[in-house]
């Protein structure tokens, strides 16, 4: 779990927006400047990683607002080992 | 229609810089000539759509918004919200205020209007400008020449620098900011506006643009309500280009996006065609070399000047990337100094600018470009050019 929540951080750090040094894995990411237009690219970059199908479903802002909560909907989404 | 006027002072560019600009130089009694080259004054907030004025608020979003620069500002800020009904919204680490472009336009207009001693002239331009060696200026323009003793340049741009033969700051067209191409859908079904759609929205873009169906332009555009009931705008950013490609671009991605959305969701079955930005929202482009030049480092920190004339409150917000905005925040949450030598030219009297075209670092600009440090910069460069052709404030 903890390695997946770190994927997830180096793929946010890296690919979308600079993730600061306090940001801890509670941690809610739309204060942080997720925003909806880099959500999408955040869908995006999960798909690719992951092998996961995100749908109109999943659109929740609870599930994006953590690296947990994050990593829970990959979980829940399977194919993540 | 061949004229020659005489003014204390000239401003070249009448958005909301130039607006702030000539109407506090004119309530000092300074009589203004305000040049616009379009039909309307509030250049990116009307002629672009660009519907929130950023950099109006204290940056500490722990306390109720709170306007950081008095005067101008103020007034607008207050005029805006007494039209539209809305108040500021907090988006994360900022408060922003809803604007409606068509609303704007008349408050501009108003705010001109009631200024006995500005003459606003539309569908002017500068062909040249001379003097600056003490004895004031003269603005060569289609409609006639005007001489002046101080002059503004709120272009955008620093247009007035190129005449003068003065230094512009400027990074590779291809580092500037990316720019805004905004259109707005109006009949639309007040269910499009709850965020839990607008989301599946943005996913349905992004899905169409993999599958073909819209233009690869689409993948970064964002949509949100508008303060008019049933209207919602959609802003994509483009790659830097020139206005007219821009343009272009916008308006096939408009017409796209438009008959997708149409297709795919009921809730746009009876929506308007597109109703475009009548230019493209530019973010970075020339700016002036100034006796002092803003860094970023000067915002951050909240390093305070002895001649601060304004402040800015945006965090720095980079757009340089199809990834979307990258914001960096002030260290401590509180308005950051702009000073007066930052609107002022280091190399001509009498010369002062305010808005896009100020002396800063391109990250800096990224902050102070806001509409909101617009009228803050544009008020106290009215302020500095009248006070140089003789008339104090009141």
């Amino acid at each position: 779990m903890s390695d997946l929540i770190t994927r997830i951080r180096t793929l946010i750090d890296g690919g979308l927006f600079p993730l600061a040094e306090s940001v801890c894995d509670d941690t809610d990411l739309h204060a942080e400047g997720l925003d909806s237009l880099m959500l999408m690219q955040l869908i995006l970059l999960l798909e690719q990683e992951f092998g996961v199908a995100i749908g109109p479903e999943d659109l929740d802002r609870e599930n994006f607002s953590s690296l947990t909560n994050i990593a829970a909907l990959v979980r829940r989404k399977g194919n993540t080992g | 229609m061949e004229r020659a006027t005489r003014a204390d002072l000239a401003v070249i560019g009448g958005g909301s810089a130039g607006l702030c600009a000539a109407v506090a130089a004119a309530r000092t009694g300074a009589k203004v000539v305000l040049i616009e080259r379009s039909d309307r004054l509030g250049g990116m907030g009307t002629l672009a759509k660009v519907h929130t004025f950023c950099g109006l608020y204290h940056p500490d979003v722990s306390l109720p918004p709170q306007i950081s620069n008095p005067g101008l500002p103020a007034e607008i800020e207050r005029l805006m919200r007494a039209r539209t009904g809305a108040g500021p919204v907090k988006m994360g680490k900022v408060y922003v205020l809803p604007q409606d472009p068509a609303a704007f336009a008349v408050i501009a207009q108003d705010l001109a209007l009631a200024e006995k001693s500005l003459e606003v002239r539309f569908g002017a331009t500068c062909t040249a400008i001379t003097g600056g060696a003490g004895e004031g200026f003269v603005l060569e323009t289609e409609q006639g020449d005007i001489h002046c003793r101080a002059l503004i340049d709120a272009s955008a741009d620093a247009a007035a620098a190129e005449f003068l033969g003065a230094t512009r700051l400027s990074v590779a067209a291809e580092t500037n900011q990316r720019s805004a191409f905004i259109f707005s859908l109006q009949g639309v079904d007040p269910a499009a506006m709850e965020e839990g759609f607008r989301m599946r929205l943005a996913l349905a873009i992004v899905r169409g643009v993999a599958a073909g169906e819209l233009p690869e332009t689409a993948m970064a555009t964002a949509c949100r309500p508008s303060t008019v009931p049933g209207e919602i705008h959609f802003t994509t950013d483009l790659d830097p280009a020139p206005r007219d490609v821009l343009m272009a671009t916008g308006l096939s991605l408009a017409d796209a996006l438009s008959g997708f959305l149409r297709r795919k969701f009921p809730e746009f079955a009876a929506a308007s065609g597109p109703i475009p930005a009548a230019e493209p929202g530019v973010r970075e482009t020339f700016r002036w070399q100034g006796q002092y030049v803003l860094t970023a480092e000067d915002l951050i920190s909240g390093r305070e000047f002895p001649d601060t004339v304004a402040y800015a409150t945006w965090p720095i917000e980079l757009r340089e990337t199809t990834r979307g905005a990258k914001l960096r925040f002030f260290a401590r949450p509180v308005p950051a100094s702009i000073p007066l030598r930052a609107l002022t030219s280091a190399e001509i009297a009498g010369v002062f600018f305010a808005g896009r075209c100020i002396s800063a670092t391109h990250e800096a600009l990224a902050s102070v470009r806001v509409m909101g440090t617009c009228f803050a910069t544009g008020q106290a460069a009215g302020k500095a050019a009248a006070a140089f052709a003789g008339f104090r404030s009141r």
